[in-house]
């Protein structure tokens, strides 16, 4: 075996390495010219002020929107939701809020693939909402605990420390209750695909199967090594190179 | 002239024109199949003309046929250069089977180690898969680390001429044949099987799972007789183990990402114990780890003290794959370790001229692997909630939740197993049940009960007692030849031996070191059966 690769190397070592080369530098140089991320959108916007009573600027929706991307019911049910393997920091780091110029805020995703962008926008869209709603529901919880703390700060039969207690609960539902979030909704439930722009990334998406994310040169390249290593190490034992060396040896 | 040519045509004149036909219907068929997919959509020509040169290109190279090697090596560079740049985890698992294909005749052991490097890494090849996109990761990564498999085993097997087997049954007494004819009954049996419980598909896949890779055993017990030294063999396998051990360690210290624990959880929920990752290596689940490490870290460690020859590397092995099982907070992996070297405690007792130090070493290993284990994992508990409950399970086992769970798991699979003494068929237990994005509940968490739970109460404890009568036979034989005089297969039976161990805890015979296992079985058995000389077993 050992002499067969020698041969290998030393009869046609320029031609191998060419073709190594190539093997190597077309995988690369077809991954560069790929893109890279796709864009998808999904609009958010404030329940009308009928419904909770709430005048909210845009600055203030889109920061309100941008703390509820970090947190474990988006990012990593996001991540969990998805059909794709996914980190949930991926989900934090891809994703942005941006003002929309009818109100409200876009949710502007990024991914490898169009169809990840689109399911991404509307799963993470979709939670988005959902917390926003829970968090408003947990608001009007906490207002139903007033009635009581009332009472039990204005009962006299009470000690003095627990009715002391009561007044600063009282004080805390009412700061909470003043600082109320907004409740957040999906303008439309559907996100748009992304279009496929770039010649080379048309021909993939000719490929059976669904369209493949970019894997990136370096993966891309070292696949290319691989397999040019192990199509001369076939070429050396099974190939002419081995009835070569046999002639020589014997 | 030859007698043959004389005669008539030779075979080979024979084969000729039959030969040729059926090359011109391959490419007649493959012409028309490429056609019809280049009519339909235009880029499956590609994708089905790079598949067919890929899987011609194998077969070339397995029946070494020069000249279409060399005619479908160009195409397959082309094919696999367009496929590169798309799935590069692919192409690397293509490149992988090459390598296998032309390994096999010429360096068997080679093409078999590659094989078991390739199942060492299943589960990040398939999320590599995943991520990629490429179709049914799972199915690929899963397909080409079988053939792989397979076909090194049978490379190996083909070699040999089933010489060995032939030696080995005459080597064996009565006992020993009935052992082995009872694990063998076993499998053939399980064969019928697989249409028992009318779902053949569930069948057939239940029995690639399980049944199937005992045959690695086959590749054990062949693996010294392909024509390289014995020293040779161990290290080459030494080294495959300390590479999986080292990457696994690795992964214990850098915690598995974001994207490999959704990937785990999406079929297990096994992935995260809250916040604290478990350490994976390149498998796809901490118990995947375990099923291989534990047996890896024994097999190092047995070695590493009975045999001075690559000491260094036998200790590194057993050191950072014993790093692997405490990341991976399989619990059981720490007893099945303990027990590994209880094992070699026992082989050692009986031992003929050991010192007492050299006797009492193995005791005293014991004890350093149950505090070593229990202190690892008392020092990892606070990096969550659930970490520390399962560490609280090591001080209180009878206590312990999980451990309650599995006695009752254990209690309702009896009485399923009286309700329906025949079996319920290959596929009905464990990961075959899985039908959708979570795994079923379809477990007994116990590889025995699995076998008897799915084959009854006739065929399941042909399984068991096989296993236990083959396993104590070897154990016996190399214990009256001396341990010391044959470390390789002490090693190997002990590194099995945890793994049954392990295996009393859940279905383990279905995970991925279940390779390992079968072929440290097989290497046990090539050393007690066919290395020792009959004036060792005589004494």
């Amino acid at each position: 075996m050992r002499e067969s690769l020698a041969e290998l190397v030393r009869g046609r070592g320029l031609i191998l390495g060419l073709a190594a080369a190539v093997m190597v530098a077309l995988p690369v140089a077809l991954t560069l010219a790929r893109d890279v991320s796709y864009e998808s959108r999904i609009p958010l916007v404030v329940a009308p002020a009928s419904e909770t009573g709430q005048r909210v600027s845009q600055a203030e929706v889109r920061r309100y929107a941008e703390t509820l991307i970090p947190t474990e019911r988006v990012a990593r049910a996001s991540a969990f939701q998805a059909s794709f393997p996914l980190d949930p920091d991926t989900v934090v780091e891809n994703t942005r809020v941006e003002g929309r110029p009818r109100g409200g805020v876009n949710l502007v995703i990024e991914s490898d693939t169009p169809m990840h962008a689109q399911e991404l926008a509307e799963l993470e869209g979709k939670l988005i909402e959902d917390l926003s709603k829970r968090r408003r529901d947990r608001g009007s919880d906490e207002s139903r605990r007033l009635p009581d703390l009332f009472k039990r700060e204005s009962n006299p039969d009470l000690p003095a420390a627990e009715r002391r207690e009561a007044r600063v609960a009282i004080a805390e539902v009412l700061s909470r209750l003043d600082r109320k979030s907004p409740l957040l909704e999906r303008a439309t439930t559907t996100a748009p695909e992304p279009e496929v722009t770039g010649s080379v990334d048309k021909l993939v998406e000719r490929l059976p199967g669904e369209f493949p994310a970019n894997p990136g040169p370096l993966a891309a390249g070292v696949a290319g090594l691989l397999l040019a290593l192990s199509l001369f190490a076939a070429w050396a034992l099974v190939g002419p190179m081995r009835d070569a060396a046999s002639r020589r040896g014997g | 002239m030859s007698s043959a040519t004389a005669a008539g045509p030779s075979r080979e004149g024979r084969l000729r024109p039959v030969a040729r036909t059926a090359a011109a219907v391959v490419v007649l068929g493959t012409a028309t199949l490429l056609g019809v997919a280049g009519a339909i959509r235009p880029g499956w020509l590609l994708a089905l003309a790079a598949a067919i040169s890929f899987v011609g290109l194998l077969l070339a190279l397995l029946v070494e046929a020069r000249t279409a090697v060399v005619l479908l090596i160009p195409l397959v560079a082309l094919g696999g250069v367009a496929v590169a740049f798309v799935w590069p985890t692919a192409t690397i698992l293509g490149a992988a089977l090459i390598v296998v294909a032309a390994l096999l005749r010429r360096a068997p052991v080679h093409a078999l180690l590659t094989a078991l490097l390739l199942s060492a890494f299943e589960g990040a090849l398939k999320l590599r898969l995943a991520i990629e996109g490429a179709p049914s990761p799972r199915t690929i990564g899963a397909l080409a680390i079988d053939l792989s498999l397979f076909s090194a085993i049978a490379g190996l097997v083909i070699r040999d001429r089933a010489t060995t087997l032939r030696t080995l049954w005459g080597q064996l007494n009565r006992f020993e044949r009935v052992a082995l004819g009872l694990l063998v009954g076993w499998l053939a049996v399980s064969v019928l099987q697989t249409a028992q419980s009318g779902d053949v598909v569930a069948g057939v896949q239940g029995f690639r799972l399980s049944q199937a890779y005992a045959v690695a055993a086959l590749a054990g017990l062949l693996i010294f007789r392909s024509g390289l030294s014995e020293e040779r063999v161990t290290r080459l396998l030494l080294y495959v183990l300390a590479a999986v051990s080292a990457y696994a360690a690795l992964r214990t210290i850098t915690g598995p990402t974001g994207s490999e624990v959704t990937f785990i959880d999406e079929r297990s929920g096994q992935g995260a114990l809250g916040t604290a990752g478990r350490a994976l290596g390149g498998f796809s689940s901490p118990f995947g780890v375990a099923s291989f490490l534990v047996p890896a870290s024994v097999f190092g460690l047995v070695l590493a003290y009975l045999r001075e020859r690559d000491r260094l590397l036998s200790a590194f092995a057993a050191v950072t794959a014993a790093v692997g099982v405490v990341g991976s907070y399989v619990r059981t992996g720490l007893v099945a370790l303990a027990a590994g070297a209880a094992f070699l405690a026992a082989m050692l007792a009986r031992g003929r001229g050991l010192t007492r130090r050299q006797r009492l070493v193995p005791v005293a290993l014991i004890v350093v692997l149950l505090a070593g284990g229990y202190a690892g994992s008392v020092l990892t508990s606070d990096v969550s909630d659930l970490a520390k409950q399962r560490s609280e399970g090591l001080k209180d086992p009878l206590g312990d939740e999980s451990l309650n769970t599995r006695l009752d798991t254990w209690g309702d699979t009896l009485e399923r197993v009286a309700d329906e003494p025949l079996g319920s068929g290959l596929g009905t237990i464990g990961h075959a049940t899985f039908t959708g994005e979570r795994d079923s509940d379809v477990f007994t968490d116990n590889s025995y009960l699995k076998v008897i739970r799915e084959q009854g109460v006739i065929v399941g404890p042909l399984f068991v007692l096989g296993l236990l009568g083959f396993t104590g036979a070897i154990a016996v034989r190399l214990s009256r030849a001396g341990p010391t005089r044959h470390p390789v297969g002490v090693a190997a039976l002990a590194g099995f031996v945890s793994f049954m161990v392990l295996a009393v805890m859940a279905e383990y015979f279905e995970q991925p070191g279940k390779v390992l296992a079968w072929m440290l079985l097989g290497i046990a058995a090539w050393e007690a059966f066919l290395k020792v000389s009959p004036g060792e077993n005589a004494a």
